[in-house]
């Protein structure tokens, strides 16, 4: 019998796991995510284990629950996973409230930590000293992206002729945390160079809140063409959306990330419908990121959220192949090779699920298209979504060349 | 060889007593001369009186080998000039007998005759009267030195054209630098002048921006120098007309000011598709020349959508162009000789000339409508961009530009330079407009013209006045909830008491960055 040796495609037998921390909301109010988020580590682990993990050693994800995501407690799973369990690295989604102090564990140890924490502050503890936090990645862009690439979608619509606004107007509501402050400054200050007016706000609003009737007389009053809510939470928004209905105006309603969620759909059922909202990152609806959506459901269920555990998945492959190149990977203390590592993270334009994740030279970002870069192969695409049937997914309407459907007027326009 | 050299030799038709030849010995003698003569490297004919050929040696067959069998003795010069044409020495276009008429009138005026063969030789005839009619001519292929005379003339034509070009390329750069140089100048004067920080600080960020301006226009003057050479390949992209119209504003507003001028860029948030800063030289030029021949009124710039293209137009209120100027003042140098101020005839005239190469680079029809009188309104028009591909503006982003609390002001009460110098780095940084004071007296100066968005106060202050006093104050003198933060180093039970009982917020040094972000955001934004 002939016989032919397979390359070997299984790991190494007698070689120890790379430990792959991950600090993830497992309860508290961003749970729903926080376990989106686990997925996306554990499919993208079993993944690369299947290629022979990192030059033939297995990864081996640990997830630490950070809760309610206060500092104390994000600084202390950081903590664990780095000293308790020996991590090389630790991958994750955003945890909100420790206002990037975990960075510092992280830089004390040395080794590489990739985030999606999408703050602008991100960049500034980087530039405060690039040689002490070298291992901090942020996997997608700043949130302040999101203001400036809302105005110039909004201006898109309105120069293609798909909408014509009746006037140059808009109304800028925010929640009162920092991420929805940024974005609403970002979109006020650049209005006017695509071509709109701040008719009113920012207006910073307590949040969380339901009660948005208040601020929408004010909005009525200033009669704007465009209605922006930068804040966040899928609950609130949805109140939003249901009072902005109850008198509605001619006006384009943009809703923040909180809106992608299945949990604002069923709250708002039909109307929902003609909102527009976005992300900086996000699962296209491609080949590729059909493929994944299907594998994912396959893995964790039908009512498993791919576009949500896209985010770790593809940070998890880009680590894993960064690391190979440079040879291997470290624990805590291993500076030189951790270094290596973020050397490769930085020059390795990894196309993954989410688009192109290309880290910024100087913040350790992800660029951010067609915002920081007009070449979509060379950035990760900010997404524009229209809910347009509640019954199906939302239709990606920009950016070219990503987008699968067109923009609707919405129903409540007479 | 001796026949062969004697080939060429023919008898005297009228041999004389003492020539050679005459007699064995002087034969002999002729006939190791004419051999000599066979070895040099020229040849040579010898004509009698007649002008009829009587020795010619074998250098000349070899010259015009087509010519071989015919010359000899007894060749009359006529004829020879006449096969030499035949031969295709000559152009053909140049009648036999003509040619000949005149190639024979030169050799008996002593002109030197210079031929180029069909095959790329050229020859040289030069011809030596005898006193007696007699005529010799020395033929030399020349076509080595004429190559090298060749490539020397034209290396010399390259140097002028460069030279006239690197002038041609002063003037412009002279001409276009005038324009920012002109806006410094006044800048300058107000910065020397301010009354007020905020003025000069105004003054010093547009001196910047005109600075830069110029190290752009220098870039783009180098490439207007390889215009000539055709080395300019335009950078085509899409991008804001908006954000070209505000460099224009910075580069012009002050000059249009200074004449008394008013200029006005209409806003528009169309894309177009060009090469940006040949685009902005273009329409640089319209402007620059709008504010020269406009002696009042306004200066307008703004666009027109057509479709899928864009017309930008700078219209203006000036002296206007005659219909028979209007074609040109697009030629290099051209000047209307009029009624121009000494200011005006300054201008060389190159501008409108650059705009125009530029424009035929960049494919964009420039139009004028000119009303002697009234004004002029020059247009440029290009394709409509794509906003996706449309070029990014500034990438680098941080706190200090788009943070949460950008433009936020606080006033910081500390009366340890170090640790003052130390806060306000880290507040700056944050975007957060930073006034400081030392003490009570400092701090309610401040806080009156400043009216701070919160304050910072160390407790321990001079005066024996404590942080909670100082607050309390500051609240009784400006608003009574201006947002408060306490910050000590001392670990006593009585201060932190103080502060609480106050109501005010307390860190303890050292001031942990995170702490004091969440703490400010939290009295900022999520209070009242």
């Amino acid at each position: 019998m002939n016989t032919r040796s397979t390359p070997s495609m299984s790991l190494m037998p007698g070689t120890s796991a790379i430990s792959i921390g991950s600090i993830v909301p497992l309860s508290g109010p961003s749970m729903a995510d926080g376990i989106e988020f686990r997925n996306g580590i554990i499919l993208a682990a079993e993944e690369i284990n299947r290629c022979n993990g990192i030059l033939g050693r297995p990864v081996k994800p640990i997830f630490v629950n950070t809760g309610n995501q206060s500092a104390e407690i994000v600084v202390k799973a950081t903590q664990r996973l780095i000293h308790e369990f020996g991590c090389h690295a630790i991958v994750s989604g955003y945890n909100i409230g420790p206002q990037n102090s975990e960075y510092e564990a992280v830089a004390d140890a040395g080794i590489i930590y990739i985030q999606n924490n999408t703050l602008i502050q991100h960049h500034d503890t980087i530039a405060s000293d690039p040689d002490r936090y070298f291992g901090c990645f942020m996997n997608d862009p700043p949130e302040y992206w999101y203001g400036s690439g809302f105005m110039k979608f909004a201006a898109w619509l309105r120069d293609t002729g798909q909408w014509k606004p009746r006037n140059d107007r808009i109304a800028i509501i925010s929640g009162s945390r920092p991420y929805s402050i940024v974005i609403a400054n970002a979109m006020a200050s650049a209005a006017p160079d695509f071509g709109w007016r701040v008719a009113f706000g920012p207006k910073i609003v307590r949040s969380p809140t339901v009660q948005w009737r208040p601020v929408l007389d004010e909005v009525h009053a200033a009669d704007p063409a465009i209605i922006a809510n930068t804040h966040f939470y899928a609950g609130d928004l949805a109140a939003f959306q249901r009072q902005f209905l109850e008198r509605p105006i001619n006006a384009l309603v943009y809703l923040q990330y909180g809106a992608m969620h299945e949990s604002f759909l069923a709250a708002t059922g039909d109307s929902a419908r003609g909102a527009i909202v976005s992300t900086v990152i996000g699962l296209l609806p491609d080949d590729m990121g059909k493929a994944f959506a299907e594998r994912y459901r396959e893995r964790f269920g039908e009512d498993s959220t791919p576009s949500i555990g896209c985010q770790t998945y593809a940070a998890l492959h880009h680590y894993a192949l960064a690391a190979a190149a440079a040879g291997g990977t470290a624990p805590a203390g291993g500076f030189e090779q951790n270094r290596r590592i973020a050397q490769r993270l930085r020059s390795l334009t990894f196309r993954s699920v989410v688009g192109s994740i290309n880290y910024h030279p100087i913040s350790q970002s992800a660029i951010s298209y067609p915002n920081q870069t007009n070449d979509p192969s060379l950035g990760m695409p900010h997404l524009f979504f229209q809910i347009q049937d509640t019954g199906k997914n939302k239709v990606l309407i920009a950016p070219d060349p990503y987008r699968t459907g067109q923009f609707r007027l919405p129903p409540w326009f007479t | 060889m001796k026949d062969n050299g004697a080939k060429g030799m023919m008898p005297a038709r009228r041999p004389e007593a003492g020539r050679p030849g005459a007699g064995s010995r002087g034969a002999s003698r002729l006939q190791d001369a004419w051999d000599a003569l066979q070895r040099i490297d020229f040849g040579f004919c010898i004509f009698d009186t007649d002008l009829v050929l009587i020795a010619v040696n074998d250098y000349v067959r070899y010259l015009f080998p087509t010519l071989a069998g015919r010359l000899g003795p007894g060749l009359a010069l006529q004829n020879l000039l006449a096969a030499l044409h035949d031969a295709g020495a000559v152009p053909g276009d140049v009648l036999p007998a003509e040619w000949a008429a005149a190639a024979y009138s030169a050799l008996l005026t002593g002109q030197v005759l210079e031929l180029s063969l069909a095959d790329g030789r050229v020859c040289r005839l030069s011809p030596t009267l005898g006193h007696d009619g007699s005529l010799a001519v020395t033929v030399q292929e020349v076509t080595q030195l004429k190559r090298a005379e060749r490539r020397l003339r034209e290396a010399k034509e390259l140097a002028e054209r460069a030279s006239a070009t690197k002038s041609r390329f002063l003037r412009a750069a002279n001409h276009d630098l005038r324009q920012p140089l002109a806006t410094l100048k006044i800048l300058v004067y107000n910065c020397l002048t301010a009354d007020s920080l905020q003025s000069r600080q105004e003054a010093l960020h547009a001196m910047d921006l005109t600075v830069g301006i110029m190290e752009d226009l220098l870039s783009a003057l180098l490439d207007v120098g390889q215009l000539d050479a055709g080395a300019i390949v335009p950078r085509i992209g899409s991008f804001p007309v908006a954000s070209l119209f505000e460099r224009l504003r910075m580069q012009f507003s002050h000059q249009a000011a200074d004449k008394g001028l008013q200029l006005r860029m209409v806003r528009s948030h169309l894309q177009v598709t060009s090469d940006k800063l040949l685009l902005e030289r273009i329409l640089a030029n319209f402007i620059a020349n709008a504010i020269r021949y406009t002696d009042c009124g306004r200066i307008l710039v703004g666009c027109r959508r057509m479709g899928d293209r864009l017309r930008i137009e700078v219209h203006d209120t000036g002296r206007g162009i005659a219909p028979e100027y209007q074609e040109r003042i697009f030629d290099e140098f051209y000047r209307i000789d009029g009624n121009e101020t000494d200011r005006e005839r300054k201008a060389l005239g190159l501008g409108l000339n650059i705009a125009k190469r530029l424009a035929l680079l960049l494919e964009a029809p420039i139009t004028l409508r000119s009303w002697p009188q009234r004004g002029s309104v020059f247009a440029i028009e290009l394709p409509l961009g794509d906003i996706w591909r449309s070029e990014v503006g500034d990438t680098e982003i941080s706190e200090m530009a788009g943070g949460e609390f950008a433009g936020v002001e606080i006033l910081l009460i500390e009366d340890d330079p170090i640790l003052r110098k130390a806060l306000t780095a880290l507040l700056e940084r944050w975007g957060i407009v930073v006034h400081t004071a030392a003490g009570l007296s400092d701090a309610c100066e401040v806080a009156m013209t400043a009216r701070p968005d919160l304050v910072i106060s160390d407790y321990r202050l001079p005066g024996g006045h404590t942080g909670v006093e100082i607050c309390l104050a500051l609240r009784d003198a400006c608003k009574e909830d201006l947002p408060c933060i306490v910050i000590t180093a001392d670990m006593d039970e009585q201060p932190i008491s103080d502060i609480s009982q106050a109501g005010f917020p307390c860190l303890i040094k050292p001031v942990s960055p995170p702490r004091l972000r969440v703490l400010m955001h939290h009295l900022l934004f999520e209070q009242g």
